[in-house]
């Protein structure tokens, strides 16, 4: 379980997360939806200690974090937690299969190696490195390496951003029977039909703060004026 | 006379020529390597103080031809200091200078522009902060390098050329004086020209070889 409680930061003086509280429990998907630079990213960013917020507590499984505490001191929650994003940041001196197996040390699991490159359909460029596949490939090679360190907690940032529609879908049912096996998943995206398929609990930021939150169904009877604009202007463009 | 009867019969002093220039270009090599990367990572790390330091030399040394520096190194200086330098340590000193700010600025602007998500990506996949120095950041900033390191080398050994300028005894200064003896210039520079062919040519080749088989483009910061 993940339990982030007030979490707020400010960068260069400006408040872009103002008291963000969220519960995410094992086996659950919550999608984050608002606007660019509502704080959705910075949210994500926070609660997997890339970032570190200003105030509030986070709880990652059994441990506890307060934003008192030293950096120094910090145990880090990974992989137990791990993050995909948005830019991927494959690794350019390693082929994909480098950079999907680099973090494994000896926990090579070959059968589910092979589950996951059939799920994303990776064999069969497995072994290009990232300059010579496409950002689809690149983007399914960042889900695959987080994938194969097995996390508890996956953090996503619009990972599928840079797939086609049927990919998108194929991947986000495929999340979905990761989710069911018990990992709790954070899926950050602008695609509103994508959170409205998968999506447990849905957040909707904006500047900085949650405006509406709620199940799924928020999506189509929206309460505050905000998302209902929000889902407006993004029909118009679906 | 052919070219090989040079060799064959100046074998001594062009071979004493040869170690005076191999041992010029060592010398401008290590401390390169040495204090160009100490400067360059420190550079890096302390923009503020270290690293105006070294863009105000790398300024100063790109606008300052290396044949001025030699010869103001080698006689003005000296005259006004009232001191008397071997010509040798004069130009190692003076084309370790230029190397060292080279090597620092390649080392400052690839460790500037590397991109630190990729450190991240190896944190939030577990791995520490060795593994990630020798499994993600090295390898990538080594291949970013090298190829611009080896050009300005082979430029290095190019620039001892220089040093026959002030009397440095290197091959250059010796094939000119084997000249002055027995005036077969084409024959003596075709022979000098094979020499540094022979050991800039590869090195080229395998900087640009280098380059477009490992160095990546790291614009995805």
């Amino acid at each position: 379980m993940i339990v982030a409680k007030n979490i707020s930061k400010k960068i260069e003086g400006k408040e872009v997360l103002k008291n963000v509280s969220c519960l995410l429990k094992n086996g659950e998907i919550i999608s984050i939806i608002g606007p660019s630079g509502a704080g959705k990213t910075t949210f994500l960013r926070a609660i997997s200690l890339i970032d570190f917020p200003d105030s509030g507590s986070l709880q990652i499984g059994e441990r506890k974090y307060a934003f008192s505490a030293e950096k120094a001191n910090v145990i880090f929650p990974y992989p137990k937690l791990t993050v995909v994003f948005q830019q991927f940041f494959i690794w350019p001196h390693l082929t994909i299969r480098g950079n999907i197996t680099l973090a494994l040390r000896g926990n090579f699991d070959k059968k589910y190696f092979k589950e996951i490159l059939g799920l994303l359909q990776m064999s069969d460029f497995l072994d290009r490195y990232p300059n010579e596949v496409s950002l689809g490939q690149k983007q399914r090679a960042a889900l695959a390496r987080a994938l194969m360190l097995r996390p508890k907690y996956l953090l996503l940032d619009e990972v599928t951003s840079a797939l086609d529609i049927e990919q998108a879908h194929i991947i986000l049912g495929h999340l979905k029977q990761i989710a069911e096996k018990g990992v709790g998943i954070i899926f950050v995206s602008h695609a509103l039909h994508l959170a409205s398929q998968i999506s447990d609990k849905v957040m909707f930021f904006d500047e900085g703060a949650v405006v509406e939150e709620g199940g799924r169904n928020i999506l189509k009877n929206p309460q505050t004026e905000r998302l209902k604009k929000f889902i407006s202007i993004s029909n118009q463009i679906v | 006379m052919t070219v090989f009867d040079i060799i064959v019969d100046y074998r001594g002093v062009l071979l004493s020529g040869l170690v005076v220039t191999l041992g010029l270009v060592f010398v401008v090599w290590l401390s390169g390597i040495v204090f160009g990367v100490l400067f360059g990572m420190l550079a890096h790390r302390q923009k503020g103080s270290v690293g105006f330091t070294l863009k105000f030399f790398a300024f100063f040394f790109a606008s300052t031809p290396v044949l001025v520096l030699l010869f103001w190194l080698h006689y003005p200086l000296q005259a006004l200091l009232n001191i008397v330098i071997i010509p040798f340590i004069t130009a190692a000193f003076a084309l370790s200078v230029i190397n060292i700010i080279g090597i620092a600025q390649i080392i400052r602007d690839t460790l500037d522009d590397f991109p630190e998500q990729y450190a991240v990506a190896g944190k939030v996949c577990g791995l520490n902060a060795k593994e990630i120095f020798l499994k993600i950041e090295f390898p990538i900033i080594f291949r970013q390098i090298i190829p611009q390191f080896l050009t300005l080398q082979v430029n290095m050994l190019q620039m001892t050329l220089f040093a026959s300028l002030i009397s440095v005894q290197e091959l250059f200064r010796v094939a000119q004086q084997i000249n002055a003896l027995i005036y077969k210039p084409v024959e003596i520079y075709s022979a000098l020209a094979v020499f540094f062919i022979a050991i800039c040519l590869p090195l080229n080749v395998f900087a640009y070889w280098f380059k477009n088989k490992y160095t990546r483009n790291l614009s995805e910061k």
